[in-house]
């Protein structure tokens, strides 16, 4: 029997994967409707690993087979002018310096699973190397790691660096053991999150909040 | 006899090095995701390693020996991942079965009339745990760096755990720069000076905790710094891996003399996936740490991506760390680093630590090395008063079987199970809030409070 799309994302299946969107394709499915099916997949590895019952492996290994599935679909979307509609797009990655990738290697994973497009740049990784990566992509937001607190002021400057590239669209988060909210706004981050959901979330409201302004549409403030 | 170089036993390493330039190349995305998840899958399956939904304390000791089988394959069968070389150091099933069986029985750790005998423990052996304890990795600030630390020694511990320097000289430290190196130095130098001043000038230490690299570790041992009688950790990373900076660092400690303890931590949810696969990965970090190491003592720390530190499952995995061995009879000198979300001068961090120590001091672990509070992320949050606790508990509870203590752990964290999560557990308070700094005794109602405390944990069964 066929395995379903959620099963071939939890085995990282990459190659049963390419061949589910081909035949897919070939049997005349429009190339969004198998874009949300694996969307929904995606979604729920998430959901699994949130609830304990997939783990990190699981999840790093569906957005691998998540980005083979999508690299042949996007022929197939371009040519259909369906766009492809990414969340936002993440740079992630652990600073210069600090080798713990663990936890990165988890919001990335979520994020993905969530439907952002991530770049992750790695461990050990420093201000520039995040900022080029950013500049590439177009980021909507990059995500700094550091578990290390004598490698927080790396974090710093990635935040000055991209003051100094001047780019005033992209937002920066920043996560790890010994990160708390008034060190992350003190170094003029836009936001932490204690974990990779909530890491999530933040992605989700930061882009959102952009997009609103952008838009010309002034949020609206929450009554305390 | 020509010039030829002479075996010398603490080049050692250099063994391990040439493994690690010849052995099978793998990404490292590839062992973390695929090789290392499938072999565990296959592990548990293979010896029917299966947690009992609910069970805090692992009780069944014919599953405990199968762990231990089933870490040796493990290991054997994948060795050790390099990450500078991305290749695998291969390790034998007679080394590590000859590692296992020259393993000491006990050894000393300080000096002089602070001279103590850590052993290796066995299943309901009614001898006390060794225990140390001090400020375990969380961050110190100069100011109660000193007072924190000797408030520790002034109680009843065989060792004193270092914590992480947040400045120095007023300096913050960061990493690769000349002040981390220098808190290195001053973090055996602060924690010296605290044993003066508590008079135990012998009781070992066991850091460092302020550098991240080799460089920084290595400059711990000097005149005035780490001595033979000390201990000093070696960390193997995440999941059984390895760098040429660990290499480098076992290298200084065997040319240096300086004793070393593992500081092992599978992490629960991670690249090993659920607890029974954690507790297999577990082992074998620990075979691969007496294996490349050649350490002593063992130090097992069950990391979870959920902080779930007194939970069922992170319980079962931590005391499966001891258990495996001690139940197949094997005399490690295994020991356990305990921790919580909460802080100090709170109910629910006595809860944490007394649920964690009665687990793992039941499954046989010979040696605690601390219990660090607030996840060991908040300043200053450590106290002698935690010491005294760890070392009342530990010692109490010596001789009870795993079955009694599955269910005085039940006991004990029952009603507390969502007080002891992340977010949910209390911040506490600092040494200066908890403290007369001059003095360097605890305030009345801290004591008052702990008196309470014990009086709730003896209803629970524990012989305090």
């Amino acid at each position: 029997m066929a395995s379903t799309p959620l099963e071939l994302l939890i085995e990282g299946n990459e190659e049963e994967i390419r061949v589910f969107v081909g035949k897919a394709l070939k049997d005349g499915r429009e190339p969004a409707a198998v874009l949300d099916e694996l969307s929904d997949s995606m979604g729920q590895v998430g959901a699994m690993f949130e609830r304990g019952e997939a783990f990190l492996p699981e999840l790093m290994l569906a957005g691998d087979a998540m980005q083979a599935a999508v690299d042949v679909l996007m022929p197939a979307l371009a040519d259909s002018r369906s766009a492809f509609v990414s969340k936002g797009t993440i740079v992630i990655g652990t600073v210069k310096d600090d080798m713990h990738d663990v936890g990165k290697n988890i919001v990335a994973s979520l994020l993905a699973a969530n439907g952002f497009t991530v770049h992750d740049v790695g461990r050990d990784a420093p201000a520039e190397t995040f900022i080029r990566t950013a500049q590439e992509v177009q980021a909507d937001v990059i995500a700094v790691s550091t578990l290390l607190s004598t490698t927080m002021n790396h974090a710093e400057q990635v935040i000055a660096a991209m003051d100094q590239a001047d780019m005033p669209l992209c937002r920066c988060i920043v996560g790890g053991a010994p990160v708390t909210e008034q060190w992350a706004e003190s170094i003029g981050a836009h936001g932490t999150a204690k974990d990779a959901p909530s890491a999530v979330a933040l992605c989700e409201r930061l882009i959102g909040m952009r997009r609103l302004e952008e838009a010309g549409v002034r949020p609206m403030l929450e009554p305390d | 006899m020509g010039l030829s170089a002479m075996h010398d036993e603490r080049d050692r390493v250099v063994e391990f090095y040439d493994r690690a330039l010849v052995g099978e190349q793998i990404g490292e995305r590839q062992f973390d995701t695929r090789i290392l998840p499938a072999k565990l899958r296959e592990l548990v399956g293979k010896y029917e390693i299966v947690m009992t939904p609910g069970e805090f304390v692992p009780t069944d000791l014919d599953m405990a020996r199968r762990v231990l089988e089933a870490g040796v394959e493990l290991l054997a069968d994948l060795g050790v991942y390099c990450t500078d070389t991305e290749r695998l150091i291969a390790i034998s099933r007679d080394e590590i079965e000859t590692a296992l069986e020259e393993s000491p029985e006990s050894f000393e750790q300080g000096c002089g009339a602070q001279t103590v005998k850590v052993r290796a423990r066995g299943l309901d052996d009614t001898r006390a745990p060794s225990v140390n304890n001090g400020s375990c990795g969380s961050p110190m600030s100069e100011e109660a760096v000193v007072p924190a630390l000797a408030s520790c020694a002034m109680e009843d511990i065989d060792g004193l755990v270092t914590g992480y320097l947040k400045s120095v000289l007023g300096r913050e430290t960061r990493a690769r720069t000349p002040i981390e190196l220098l808190a290195c130095k001053k973090e055996v130098i602060y924690a010296r000076q605290s044993l003066e001043i508590a008079g135990k000038p012998g009781l070992s230490i066991l850091g460092i905790m302020s550098g991240g690299n080799s460089e920084s570790q290595d400059a711990c041992t000097f005149e005035g710094g780490l001595r033979a009688s000390d201990r000093h950790l070696n960390v193997l990373d995440n999941e059984l891996k390895l760098s040429f900076d660990t290499l480098n660092r076992v290298l200084h400690d065997a040319y240096a003399g300086t004793g070393t303890v593992s500081a092992i931590a599978p992490m629960l949810g991670g690249y090993c996936g659920g607890p029974e696969s954690t507790a297999i990965c577990g082992v074998a970090e620990v075979l691969a740490s007496r294996v490349i190491f050649d350490n002593q003592c063992m130090g097992s720390w069950v990391e979870s991506i959920w902080q779930d530190y007194a939970s069922p499952q992170w319980l079962w995995v931590a005391g499966m760390l001891s258990l495996a061995f001690v139940a197949a009879g094997q005399h490690l000198v295994t020991g356990n680093w305990l921790g919580g979300n909460a802080g100090p001068w709170t109910a629910v961090q006595c809860r944490e630590m007394a649920a964690q120590s009665v687990a793992v001091i039941a499954c046989g672990s010979s040696i605690v090395h601390g219990f660090n509070g607030n996840a060991g992320t908040v300043e200053d949050h450590v106290t002698g008063m935690e010491s005294r606790m760890l070392v009342e508990v530990c010692r109490a509870v010596a001789g009870i079987s795993v079955t009694d203590a599955n269910d005085i752990v039940g006991r004990v964290l029952a009603g507390y199970e969502d007080l002891c999560k992340p977010g949910n557990a209390p911040f506490g308070k600092s040494f200066l809030e908890c403290y007369d700094a001059d003095s360097l005794q605890p305030k009345e109602e801290f004591v008052a409070f702990w008196e309470a405390e014990k009086a709730d944990l003896r209803s629970c069964g524990l012989p305090l």
